[in-house]
């Protein structure tokens, strides 16, 4: 019970590093920066400098394009039937998340909290968590089977796949989060006349914020640029993702190298756009995801 | 004036509402039914002789002894092994150097942590293209300028491919694992290291003795993670190489997906899928062991 | 009109042969202002938590207005709790808080905010209303989770341990304003605490638990006056009784190791008709019945010791001194003007009228 006085307690926490005025190490800054130029930002440079060029200029690769070819991008969102794809892989991003959120903190609330008292919930807990050592490609032969006799081989099919395969990760993660939350809180509910539903939409849901974050996070990354899973269960044109429709139409640019990295451009646009943004909340979220 | 209610003399705990097994019960069975049924089923099929299609027969072990002999498929697993070998060893090496290096008295840090976390962002898939380009094109043309002999010609085509394949693995790997060590490193007291300093510690020790054991838990699911991902290669080999030249840079993943779905060989990938599970789950559970071990002896 | 009774009640968990709560009865009277009070693990919050319905019974019958209400759930018997570290829902304004339960029951939003400022005015909350619990102190928090039980108009309060997690000074303040409260809702409360200060000051009665069982139920007067056994005279008062292992010989009762007094006649007759003479017993004796007043020395020359004083508290009105006479360490309570330094003699007279006669098998005391 003792630990449970933190939800409530305000102070903020202690500061482990006392900021102390220390001289920067220039060298080190250089070095971490030259690196970070040429070897991380280098290879994104490359792509952003093909697409928006036309084969004549390609002569001198990583030269800036004298003449930029914005119709590169027109052409590539034709040609992969962009909007299509793009709207496919929105549809499965966000309709993961949002319901992976609800499904997975609710079972995972469940269990965290009753695995101690009931067998059966305990049950449910090693079930899941043994699960994480099964990965995707291991079942992916028989899963198609299944899909195709339940005509699941679709968007919806696919996204309602997501959700569920999310569930031991995802209890994983919640679980540490659910037990650091006072049961106390719960029996107040109760006392105060919440039925369970209440109890966990009302008081526990809210509370488990910070993690529905991670979750959301790590869910997002996952759908938006998974390969594998698109390329086994979707076949058909109109039933593609982002990812795959990169992979299916690489026989078509050849040698067109503007428009596919035009292309490349169109489908990693999305992400480094919410990176730039959301860039303090992604890396906290990823690192919460897996550091205790 | 009272009443009575008939009650079992000894119920223990308190009972569970039969809400909360709704919360779960729907969606286990689901999981049960997408998930846990197409393992199971996969275990079947690697002991028949199903093509995917039609009738079938028990063939007891032969899918299993089948894959011992089969040179594609003890070559998918050497390439694995060897690739996961390598990744690992050098992502988390170059990624504890970066972790350190961002760990240190720079300006910027902010800055730069975003840029070397962002290829974590991208896909893989799309990461291999480009990489693939860079191979293809752009490093044998510049060879070809400056007559360096060894860059003039795509590595992809050749029987050092998987060096390319380890390259923008790499590149791409660092981001996550610089990540969890530079969260490790964040971790650690900063009095630990004045106290050490105070007793005259010199840089190499400060690190092997110190910086090191404590961030022992951050190694491990570094380490572990790495071990996993790496083991399940697919994505960079499908855009850089597909596998080629020859089956060379065929990974596991790789082979139970062209073979199983474009092959004939489904009973046979079958039984690989479930020698792949055994592999690593075998090598998750030993490396969780040994690293617990260390990490308790160190801690 | 409230009645709660509880009826040979016994509380069994899983693994545990041993009963956490066992055989505990008890009939609460309307309005009345009930203490559960006992060391921790002692099950009185056990106990507390199966009246509330957050914990089964194993066995027996609670009974509230002669109706069993073993299996009804926590929401259907109008009961209000307040807990340890308050429970307060951290999403939530203070407001919200206090109106989640009538929220939850479907009152209309005028009736809430009728009742919700009621109590933060009688609580004094009302200029916090809009806050979240993180950024109220501890006695704030504490208050609305106070709050949150007024407001329900229950027919039973539960408090457990409410002031555990207060400051000293705040907790003698909320002792108060919670004893204020008792009269101004007349409903009937039942509180656990530790703490036996509390339990003496705010209770009508005092039910003192150990090991699961409860030792003895009575006003705060009989349990300290009149203490059934050694572990409530043990536990009831600050500092502890003295207790010494003794023998009663020719009238005196000594532990042949410096401590050598006479038993005044009416108490040693009763010792002899229970036999006690010549036989092994505990003496007890609270440290304000130990003398060292000249008067005191001269009224009762027969149970004086000489004893050396090892440590000395000044209280203010009191001191307080660690003393051995002997090899037998015990404490006095005395007068502050009879302040002796350490190291000091000093003569002391034991009052042993007022003295606690134990068994030493059984702990019942002798009467």
């Amino acid at each position: 019970m003792q630990a449970n006085a933190d939800l409530n307690n305000n102070t903020p926490a202690p500061r482990k590093s006392k900021k102390r005025k220390k001289k920067v190490n220039w060298t080190l800054t250089s070095v971490m920066m030259v690196l970070a130029i040429f070897a991380i930002l280098g290879p994104l440079y490359i792509t952003v400098v093909i697409a928006l060029k036309d084969p004549s200029q390609m002569t001198n690769v990583l030269s800036l394009p004298k003449q930029i070819h914005w119709e590169n991008f027109k052409n590539a969102w034709q040609m992969t039937n962009f909007p299509k794809m793009f709207l496919n892989t929105l549809f499965i991003t966000v309709v993961n998340v949002i319901f992976t959120i609800f499904t997975n903190s609710m079972a995972a609330y469940v269990i965290t909290r009753y695995r101690l008292k009931n067998k059966f919930f305990n049950m449910m807990y090693y079930y899941f968590i043994s699960a994480m050592f099964i990965p995707f490609n291991v079942i992916m032969l028989p899963l198609v089977k299944e899909v195709s006799a339940f005509h699941m081989d679709n968007i919806i099919g696919i996204t309602f796949l997501y959700i569920v395969f999310g569930l031991p990760q995802n209890i994983f993660l919640y679980s540490g989060f659910v037990k650091e939350i006072p049961t106390a809180l719960e029996e107040a509910a109760e006392m105060d006349g919440a039925k369970p539903m209440q109890i966990f939409f009302k008081v526990i849901f809210p509370l488990m914020k910070p993690m529905h974050a991670t979750v959301a996070i790590l869910s997002f990354m996952w759908t938006w640029n998974d390969f594998l899973m698109p390329l086994v269960l979707l076949s058909n044109p109109d039933q593609q993702t982002l990812q795959l429709a990169q992979y299916v139409f690489q026989g078509q640019f050849s040698t067109q190298y503007n428009l596919a990295f035009a292309s490349y451009v169109l489908v990693l646009l999305p992400v480094l756009i919410m990176y730039v943004f959301f860039q303090k909340y992604i890396i906290a979220g990823v690192t919460s995801g897996s550091v205790k | 004036m009272q009443e009575t209610i008939k009650r079992k003399p000894k119920r223990k705990g308190k009972k569970i509402p039969f809400a909360y097994y709704m919360m779960v019960v729907p969606i286990g069975i689901l999981f049960f039914i997408f998930h846990t049924i197409p393992f199971l089923r996969g275990v079947f099929y690697s002991f028949t002789d199903w093509s995917g299609y039609g009738t079938w027969k028990f063939v007891g072990l032969k899918n299993y002894l089948y894959m011992f002999g089969n040179s594609n498929i003890t070559h998918a697993y050497w390439f694995t092994f060897k690739f996961a070998l390598f990744a690992t060893i050098l992502v988390n090496a170059i990624a504890l150097a970066i972790a350190v290096g961002l760990n240190g008295k720079i300006k910027y840090q902010n800055f730069l942590k975003a840029i070397y976390f962002l290829p974590y962002m991208l896909g893989s898939l799309i990461v291999g293209f480009v990489f693939k380009f860079i191979f293809g094109n752009l490093l044998p043309s510049l060879g070809q300028t400056l007559h360096w002999g060894f860059m003039s010609s795509n590595i992809l085509g050749t029987t050092h491919a998987w060096i390319g394949i380890l390259i923008m693995t790499i590149w791409q790997g660092l981001a996550f694992n610089t990540l969890i060590y530079l969260a490790g490193l964040q971790s650690v007291d900063p009095e630990i290291y004045e106290a050490a300093a105070l007793d005259g510690v010199n840089p190499w020790q400060k690190f092997m003795r110190l910086t090191f054991p404590l961030i022992a838990p951050f190694f491990t699911i570094n380490l572990v993670l790495s071990v996993k991902g790496y083991l399940m290669v697919f994505d960079q080999i499908m855009a850089m190489t597909n596998g080629g030249p020859g089956n060379s840079t065929t990974s596991i993943s790789v082979e139970i997906y062209t073979q199983g779905f474009q092959g004939s060989q489904f009973a046979i990938q079958s039984a690989n899928a479930v020698v792949l599970f055994i592999v690593v789950l075998t090598i998750s559970l030993i490396q969780l062991r040994v690293l617990n071990k260390r990490e308790e002896r160190l801690g | 009109m409230v009645e709660i009774n509880l009826k040979h009640i016994y509380k069994e968990y899983d693994g545990n042969d041993n009963y956490s709560v066992s055989d505990f009865n008890l009939d609460i009277k309307d309005k009345e202002f009930i203490v559960f009070v006992g060391p921790s693990g002692c099950g009185k919050s056990t106990t507390l938590r199966m009246i509330a319905g957050l914990e089964d019974i194993s066995k027996g019958d609670l009974v509230m207005d002669g109706k069993v209400i073993n299996d009804l759930a926590p929401k259907d018997r109008d009961i209000a709790m307040v807990f340890q570290n308050y429970a307060l829902y951290p999403n939530m304004t203070v407001f919200d808080n206090m109106g989640f339960g009538l929220s939850i029951k479907k009152m209309p939003k005028d009736e809430i905010k009728k009742r919700v400022d009621n109590a933060a005015e009688i609580l004094g909350l009302t200029d916090f209303l809009q806050r979240k619990p993180a950024a109220l102190s501890g006695g704030q928090r504490q208050r609305v989770a106070l709050g949150r039980a007024i407001v329900r108009d229950a027919k039973l309060f539960l408090l457990d341990e409410p002031l555990s997690n207060l400051d000293a000074k705040l907790r003698v303040d909320m002792r108060t304003q919670i004893a204020q409260l008792h009269q101004r809702l007349q409903t009937n409360m039942i509180y656990v605490t530790h703490d036996q200060v509390e339990a003496m000051t705010m209770a009508d009665r005092i039910v003192i638990m150990n090991d699961g069982k409860i030792q003895q139920v009575g006003t705060p007067d009989e349990l300290y006056n009149k203490p059934t056994n050694k572990f409530v005279a043990g536990f009831m008062g600050s500092p502890s009784m003295n207790f010494f292992d003794a023998e009663l010989k020719n009238g005196r009762v000594s532990n042949g190791r410096g401590l050598d007094v006479a038993v005044p006649e009416g108490r040693l007759k009763v010792l002899r008709e229970k036999g006690y003479d010549g036989k092994k017993l505990t003496v007890g004796i609270r440290p304000e019945d130990i003398h060292t007043e000249q008067v005191a020395l001269e009224a009762m020359p027969d149970a004086v010791v000489s004893a050396k004083v090892e440590v000395s508290e000044f209280l203010g009105t009191d001191s307080m001194l660690y003393s051995r006479t002997g090899e037998t360490e015990f404490v006095a309570q005395v007068n502050a003007r009879d302040y002796h330094k350490p190291g000091e003699e000093v003569e002391m007279a034991f009052e042993m009228s007022k003295a606690h006669f134990f068994d030493d098998d059984t702990e019942l005391t002798i009467e």
